[in-house]
């Protein structure tokens, strides 16, 4: 079921009512209305593959019941390795197998050798890189003695499969969500408007911005040899608008959605093109992810603490990782090593140039920063969109020429002028909102009702009026 | 929660005074550039508006078609009334059989035909319908029928067009609206037909298309086969002729016919006649000289009214 589909706004009233209309009165019995609306909610694409989340929910509650009863090392090893195997067994069967398999077929091909293996014809199951890595950190968590186990079954089920963030995240850790399903939960208003506000900011992120950069995005990275430099660089201008909008708009969902049960959700976006450095991005892009890798990959690899190659490596590693992440691609792939190397190159600049790290003061330098910093991030989002390491370099080519200055000649200049229009409010309102969890959390707050509901009603009737009128999936529900 | 509810409550009238105002505004003052989601049918060549005057001041005909563009392109009523048969053509630009429905139910009673042509063809199947969903809601007035029948397609265009074309309504403005000819090559013929004199049509190869069926528009077709039995009514499923390398394009030919020999009374004038690409005018529609051929061919294959 898609956030911005007609089933969901259908789905989340009846949910809500009988959430705090119905099963109100009992924690446990709150958890297993949370299950079953989340797997009803996950089953309606596709419900075969409800056996993968029952699975790893199933082997992670016990690891973690066995990581409390057992205490010998050897045991507690084991029973992590199964979590692993599990997890990661789920994740590369799906979503790697077949990338494996085409990749050894083809190295062998380089050498003269030819080798036949076949493929299977897999469908890659919806949110499953997302749930695998919060259940695997619960297990590595429990491990490393972070946090004690539950041994509430329903609060666990929920935790994994929470229908706001079961498939694109934010990736949440159960220190912070689990205890939340063992409490009672006691309706907020404030909560409730709060999280209102910000689905509403979400969807017309999602389907005013990120759709409708989409449909050029489209066009032109299926097609570069036929468009102008100049189109192209629109291209990778909205792509790169297209994919924040989207995923942050989707993350805003999420959380919003969160709020109106009685959960807090970790922030996933923080303006992260406004940032000054490729290491602040990174500290601003999908946080949840991020801070999953640094705790689960780049410490245990030594973190900073370690000599200049080891660190090189440990970067190089963790990025790498997380583009793979991404998905079974070479593109994902080269989008994270691109990233590292440019966090590296940063990291020393840095180094060498304190001013650079030091708190922002928003002058002309920073503006600098700013747009280098998101220039150098839109070039490698080329990477993560394009179909193929080819592509990427043929849209690269394409890039400069000295049709740079010419005018797009991808469609006409009225239809792209409503476009930016919408991501200058776009920026302006981030802008704006770039301390808050999201940008209008505050935005007419102390006006009177009156201009408040207009405002709200304002992004909706955009919505109506400038949505991409199909139902198209989020960009994060295929990793 | 209850103050959570309450305002909630408030809030929804609110928008949507809020949002018929704004789409009345839109409508009226914006250019379609600013207005993707509110798209006027109106001067598209479709000439859905007239059409639909016209059926108003219509009754017991002898032969009623209906249909997507193919069945305005395609039925000439002019070379029926020659042969002393009375006719109408209520086909409207990508009418769907959900639209076809709702027609019916609209007209059937007022035209009471003695005969139904129905043009078929597997793209009518394979389209969600909201362009002409779009297009008739626009163009014709709204009541609970059109309601319910914008309800069915959860489409944010059609429910846009619904709330204008109230307005217009309120406003009478529909009544002073005088249609234009906005094609040159296409004239709008009393009876509903448009002519189009187009010389021919340079026929490309198409890329195999493969349809799948909608299941809403299966059942929606079931259901006008079971109106018109159930009212006594004669009808003829015909597939218009189109261009060869477009009818050899779609993949899914005899799927489409076994389901319509389930129906009986189907006929595929592609199959009975052969026409190259100087009869059609783009690669889906007839020109006068392809219509003339094919209407003779209609008469004189059907019997109607035998």
């Amino acid at each position: 079921m898609l956030f911005n589909s007609v089933d969901f706004a259908l789905f989340l009233p009846i949910v809500f009512l009988l959430y705090w209309g119905v099963t109100h009165k009992s924690i446990k019995l709150q958890n297993i209305f949370i299950v079953v609306a989340s797997y009803l909610f996950y089953g309606w694409w596709d419900w075969h593959f409800l056996f993968l989340i029952v699975t790893s929910t199933l082997v992670d509650f016990f690891v973690g019941i066995g990581l409390k009863k057992y205490h010998s090392v050897k045991s507690r090893k084991a029973l992590l390795v199964l979590s692993i195997i599990t997890n990661v067994g789920i994740l590369v069967f799906f979503k790697y197998y077949n990338f494996f398999v085409e990749s050894f077929v083809n190295a062998f091909s380089l050498f003269g050798k030819d080798i036949s293996a076949s493929t299977l014809n897999l469908i890659l199951p919806v949110g499953i890189s997302f749930y695998t890595f919060q259940t695997l950190s619960y297990s590595i968590d429990v491990y490393k003695r972070n946090i004690e186990p539950t041994t509430n079954f329903f609060a666990f089920t929920a935790f994994v499969c929470f229908f706001p963030q079961l498939v694109a995240g934010p990736i949440e850790r159960a220190k912070h969500l689990l205890p939340q399903f063992q409490k009672k939960r006691h309706f907020n208003y404030n909560d409730g408007v709060d999280g209102l506000k910000q689905i509403l900011w979400g969807l017309f992120k999602k389907m005013v911005i990120a759709d409708n950069c989409g449909r050029y995005v489209d066009i032109l990275f299926s097609n570069s040899s036929d468009y102008s430099s100049s189109s192209l660089v629109l291209g990778v201008l909205f792509f790169s608008f297209q994919i924040y909008a989207d995923f942050s708009g989707y993350s805003d969902i999420a959380i919003g959605v969160a709020k109106l049960f009685g959960f807090k959700l970790k922030q996933n976006f923080a303006t992260p093109y406004f940032s000054k450095s490729i290491i602040e991005f990174w500290q601003r892009w999908h946080i949840s992810l991020s801070t999953w890798f640094r705790d689960y990959v780049y410490i245990p690899l030594g973190g900073s603490k370690v000599g200049t190659s080891r660190f090189i490596c440990n970067i190089l590693l963790v990025f790498i990782i997380s583009g793979f992440w991404h998905g079974a691609s070479w593109t994902f792939i080269f989008w994270g090593f691109f990233h590292a190397i440019l966090y590296l190159i940063t990291y020393y600049i840095m180094r060498k140039r304190k001013d650079l790290a030091k708190a922002k003061v928003y002058g002309f330098k920073y503006v600098i920063q700013v747009l280098i910093t998101f220039s150098v991030v839109s070039f490698a989002w080329i990477f993560f969109r394009a179909e193929s390491l080819d592509n990427a370099f043929v849209y690269i080519g394409n890039l400069f020429s000295v049709s740079l200055f010419s005018i797009p000649n991808f469609t006409d200049i009225r239809s792209l002028s409503v476009l930016l229009f919408f991501i200058s409010v776009l920026l302006i309102v981030e802008w704006r909102g770039r301390e808050e969890p999201y940008a209008i959390k505050l935005l007419f707050y102390n006006r009177i009702k009156m201009i408040r509901w207009s405002f709200y009603a304002l992004l909706l009737f955009f919505i109506g009026m400038y949505a991409n009128t199909d139902e198209v999936p989020f960009i994060y529900f295929q990793f | 929660m209850r103050r959570f509810i309450k305002q909630i409550l408030l809030f929804i009238p609110f928008f949507i005074v809020f949002y018929c105002i704004g789409i009345f505004v839109f409508g009226e003052i914006m250019p379609p550039f600013l207005k993707p989601n509110l798209k006027s049918t109106k001067n598209l060549g479709g000439y859905t508006f007239t059409r639909l005057q016209e059926v108003k001041t219509v009754s017991n005909i002898d032969v009623l078609f209906l249909g997507s563009s193919h069945a305005y392109h395609g039925f000439d009523t002019r070379i029926y009334e020659k042969k002393g048969i009375t006719s109408f053509n209520l086909g409207t630009s990508a009418q769907t059989p959900l639209q076809t429905k709702f027609l019916l139910s609209r007209y059937l009673d007022k035209v009471i035909p003695k005969e139904v042509v129905l043009q078929v063809s597997p793209f009518i199947f394979a389209i969600d319908g909201v362009e002409s969903t779009v297009d008739i809601v626009s163009n014709d007035f709204v009541d609970i029928q059109s309601v319910a029948l914008a309800t069915k397609l959860k489409d944010i265009n059609v429910s846009n067009a619904l709330i204008y074309s109230s307005f217009e309504d309120f406003f009478n403005k529909k009544s002073s609206y005088k249609e234009k000819n906005s094609f040159a090559s296409t004239v709008y013929v009393s009876g509903g037909y448009v002519e189009s004199n187009d010389t021919g049509y340079r026929g490309n190869q198409y890329i195999i298309t493969d349809f799948e069926f909608k299941k809403i528009q299966l059942k929606a077709f079931d259901e006008i086969i079971t109106l018109l039995e159930n009212k006594g009514i004669t009808y003829h499923l015909v597939y218009v002729p189109i261009t060869k390398p477009l009818y050899t394009s779609i993949s899914k030919q005899l799927d489409f016919e076994s389901l319509m020999n389930i129906y009986g009374g189907y006929h595929d004038f592609n199959k009975i006649l052969s026409l190259d690409s100087t009869y059609f005018y783009d690669r889906h529609h007839l020109n006068q000289k392809g219509a003339t051929i094919f209407n003779n061919k209609l008469i004189e294959e059907l019997k109607l009214l035998q």
